[in-house]
């Protein structure tokens, strides 16, 4: 009886950190896949990983918005005003919450043309709210932000 | 019929379920700026700290922060600032299931400025907040970012602030 227990505990850990990795592993996918979309910079592909009621905070003019229509349009105006950008996922880190909603905090750089024609490269710093929607991830809430710059060390490790 | 028993149920349960969780979400966004406004640091920095989970994951004004033990210094060195005073401006949330609240909130940050003066950012914050065992809502992962600048006054007070 005591050993069923604690088969069955292993078996909960077990299937436990099996879905975390599962997570990790799909979320970090479809941060790829939204790579790939934006820098095809077909909208309907970018658009295809957001959840409907997708939420959207991008620090860079005050962006904010919610809804497909909303997103769509910042997507396609984004693109018309900088039919160059080019996006790279330097590094990401998945938060498994639960089996059906993660967090994936990544490192982006961007590089672009800007309006006075000088090439312009970003660190960008995002994290995306991922629900599970009829067994796919979706982007329900996508926050973007301008790296900050190096903060100074604390006084004691001066 | 057992199913539209069932989706009855649902529907009536989802607009209480919505509302729980704005206010929930509101509770913790309260007790955030009550927290951080307690003057005396040795006091706020416990009081933020205690809204968060162990390894909370924070992307900020501060860059990337992982768990309270990167975040805890951070917080002792930012809240020595005599004029840190924070006001929350909107709050909004979604329950995205019954464990999870993801919440929004704009705030009016004061902080010192490089003369010393205060000095207003706007901030924006989306935060997914977990229940834990006890009930109580935890910050998970959060997000902040220095929100847009306020709009331009309309025409006539422009012309006013011109006299």
């Amino acid at each position: 009886m005591k050993t069923s227990f604690a088969m069955m505990a292993f078996a909960l850990l077990t299937a436990g950190a099996a879905q975390a990795g599962d997570s990790r592993t799909e979320v970090t996918a479809q941060l790829r896949a939204w790579e790939a979309a934006a820098n095809s910079h077909d909208v309907a592909r970018v658009m295809a990983l957001y959840a409907d009621d997708a939420q959207y905070i991008y620090g860079f003019q005050g962006q904010e918005g919610a809804g497909r229509a909303s997103l769509e349009a910042f997507w396609k105006q984004s693109f018309q005003m900088t039919p160059d950008i080019a996006v790279t996922l330097k590094s990401v880190e998945v938060v498994p919450v639960n089996a059906n909603v993660a967090v994936g905090m990544a490192l982006w750089e961007d590089t672009f043309t800007g309006p006075d024609g000088k090439k312009v490269t970003a660190q960008v710093q995002t994290s995306e709210v991922f629900v599970k929607e009829k067994g796919a991830w979706k982007i329900r809430v996508d926050h973007a932000s301008f790296v900050p710059p190096p903060q100074p060390p604390p006084p004691a490790a001066k | 019929m057992k199913y539209a028993i069932v989706a009855l149920a649902l529907l009536a349960f989802a607009p209480a379920a919505r509302a729980d969780a704005k206010a929930e979400a509101r509770k913790v966004a309260d007790a955030f700026v009550a927290a951080v406004n307690v003057k005396d640091p040795q006091k706020s920095v416990p009081a933020v700290l205690a809204l968060l989970t162990e390894d909370i994951q924070h992307i900020g004004i501060f860059g990337r922060v992982h768990g309270k033990k990167e975040l805890t210094p951070i917080l002792n060195k930012a809240f020595v600032d005599p004029n840190r005073h924070v006001t929350l401006t909107q709050q909004d949330a979604v329950q995205l299931d019954p464990n999870t609240i993801q919440s929004t909130s704009h705030f009016d940050n004061v902080v010192s400025g490089p003369d010393g003066k205060p000095m207003s950012l706007p901030l924006r914050c989306t935060r997914t907040l977990v229940k834990q065992k006890d009930g109580r809502w935890l910050i998970a992962a959060e997000h902040t970012s220095f929100g847009p600048p306020p709009p331009p006054p309309p025409p006539a007070m422009k012309d006013q602030a011109k006299r």
